[in-house]
């Protein structure tokens, strides 16, 4: 619990946390100027939709990834996992000290989201009953937290292989542009990029859903696992 | 007691040793001093030492057993990679390393906030005890690597140039307190390319040399036998080499300058040479008995 703690404690330190949730703010506004261009005006949801796809095709694989990948940076930027490693800590403690601190992290961040949705909804529609709008979005941000989970472990594990997040970061935008141009000439339901929009758009127990996390927490379970190994082998030679 | 023994260590890297079947076996209490140049891998050697490089071969054992992770539980570590958070200030970098060694403290009945104290103090650091890392200079941070591997008052010392960096007075401090602990029962190993840090801290000698230990000896050893030689300053030199060749027989010497020689062999015998020197009106400007200096014996050893 103590080395959660202090992953939290470095990334305040650093000003990441302040960064990410200050990054979140730009969600809505890009929301708001999407809504602002349609014609058709505001409508109950769009807010919420329109968060959601930018929340899971883009943020699942840029700011989330970030989260862990910056906790691995910091460790690189300051040969901290040396200092860590010649210390009786097990190795794959602090491994899943940091993934767990990420998925908090990034969890915090969706909730915040969330209220800002509900916030901003209830402003727009002031006859909106606020238990409806919680109760109808949950479900969603629910599967958004789930969904980049197995994200943010494929970042850790690109990152500290690569050695800096350079690397992973051109990895996950081409995955966003490869991910957008495969759906727009050949919808796949279960390539992980079309999911978020299938999340807000279709019934959650559609089996192609199910199909896509199932494959999707194949991939992150094998990177877990990789990074594991890597974490715990690797050679400082 | 033997506490390290490093039993036929070797690293083979992409086809090329990297170091060379070591044995070192260092006994509780005493301070082992490995002395190398730049390219000697003794970084190389350390890492291996801790678990940071695989080795190819060999075995590294520690109070008697293979070295597991929670040996390190009782070993101080100091090496030049160890960073620190520069978010973080000082002491915080030590709490959050200390949270490993919340065992070891309880066992030992220490107070964190008493020994942060103790060693800030020791080094003259407790002013900048809660400054940001990254305010330290390059002597600070050596200081923080020290008391980090000090603090935790450890079995075994494993230190990699640690008076790297180091203003006189904190070398002056840290022999002290490396001499003090030895004494109490801490074993320490040194790394070191700086030959006056060590030459006379270290029980023991070893020369590491592109990886292979090329000498070890026994301080006391070097001091009494191979490292003593006699000056002499004369104007007259070559006559000088010839008497000491022909009527002494002496011709292990080393000529240092047009008016000096040291002469190792025939130390034992220096009124001998003196005296037949005399006799042969020789002009003597100066007559002294000294030491090698590790430096001297270390280039020796190196072939420079």
């Amino acid at each position: 619990m103590n080395l959660i703690k202090y992953e939290f404690k470095k990334a305040i330190k650093a000003n990441y946390i302040l960064a990410s949730f200050l990054a979140m703010l730009l969600s809505p506004l890009f929301s708001l100027l999407i809504m602002s261009l349609d014609s058709r005006g505001f409508q109950l949801g769009d807010f919420n939709q329109i968060n959601l796809i930018l929340l899971g095709l883009i943020g699942s694989k840029t700011l989330f990834p970030l989260l862990g990948m910056l906790l691995i940076k910091t460790e690189y930027d300051q040969d901290g996992l040396i200092g860590i490693f010649v210390t009786p800590i097990n190795r794959v403690k602090l491994l899943i000290s940091k993934v767990v601190t990420a998925i908090i992290w990034s969890t915090l961040l969706i909730v915040f989201s969330s209220v800002l949705v509900v916030i901003v909804e209830l402003i727009l529609f002031k006859d909106v009953n606020i238990f409806y709008l919680v109760q109808g979005y949950a479900l969603n941000y629910l599967m958004i937290i789930a969904f980049v989970i197995p994200y943010i472990i494929i970042g850790m594990l690109l990152s500290f292989v690569a050695n800096h997040i350079v690397i992973p970061v051109i990895f996950f935008v081409i995955m966003i542009i490869s991910g957008y141009l495969m759906q727009l000439f050949s919808p796949i339901p279960y390539l992980p990029s079309a999911i978020p929009e299938y999340i807000s758009e279709i019934p959650h127990e559609n089996q192609m859903v199910l199909l896509s996390f199932i494959l999707l927490y194949a991939v992150g379970l094998l990177a877990l696992i990789i990074l594991r190994y890597v974490f715990k082998y690797k050679d400082y030679l | 007691m033997t506490i390290i023994e490093l039993n036929q260590i070797s690293k083979v890297s992409q086809g090329k040793r990297l170091l060379k079947q070591i044995s070192i076996s260092i006994d509780e209490g005493t301070i082992y001093g490995l002395i190398g140049s730049d390219h000697s891998r003794k970084s190389l050697l350390i890492k291996q030492m801790l678990g940071l490089v695989k080795k190819t071969e060999g075995q590294i054992n520690y109070f008697g057993e293979p070295f597991k992770p929670s040996h390190l539980m009782r070993i101080g570590v100091s090496i030049d990679r160890i960073s620190f958070y520069s978010q973080l200030t000082a002491y915080e970098n030590i709490l959050y390393y200390l949270e490993a060694y919340k065992k070891r403290m309880n066992e030992l009945n220490l107070d964190v906030t008493e020994q942060i104290t103790k060693y800030f103090v020791m080094f003259n650091l407790e002013s900048n005890l809660h400054t940001s890392i990254k305010k330290y200079s390059l002597g600070m941070i050596q200081k923080l690597r020290l008391i980090r591997s000090l603090i935790i008052e450890p079995d075994i010392l494993i230190l990699d140039e640690p008076a790297k960096s180091l203003d006189p007075v904190s070398i002056k401090i840290l022999k002290n307190e490396l001499k003090e602990r030895a004494q109490r029962g801490t074993t320490i190993f040194i790394a070191t390319s700086m030959l006056s840090f060590i030459s006379d801290l270290a029980d023991h000698i070893g020369v590491l040399h592109y990886g292979e230990l090329i000498e070890e000896i026994n301080a006391d050893e070097r001091q009494k036998d191979q490292q003593a030689y006699l000056s002499i300053r004369t104007k007259e030199l070559p006559r000088l080499l010839m008497i000491i060749e022909r009527e002494l027989e002496i011709f292990d010497y080393e000529v240092i300058s047009d008016e000096e020689v040291h002469i190792l062999e025939g130390f034992l015998n220096g009124q001998r040479i003196v005296e037949t020197l005399v006799k042969h009106k020789i002009n003597i400007l100066e007559v002294k008995s000294g030491f090698i200096s590790l430096e001297a014996f270390f280039l020796e050893k190196i072939g420079d």
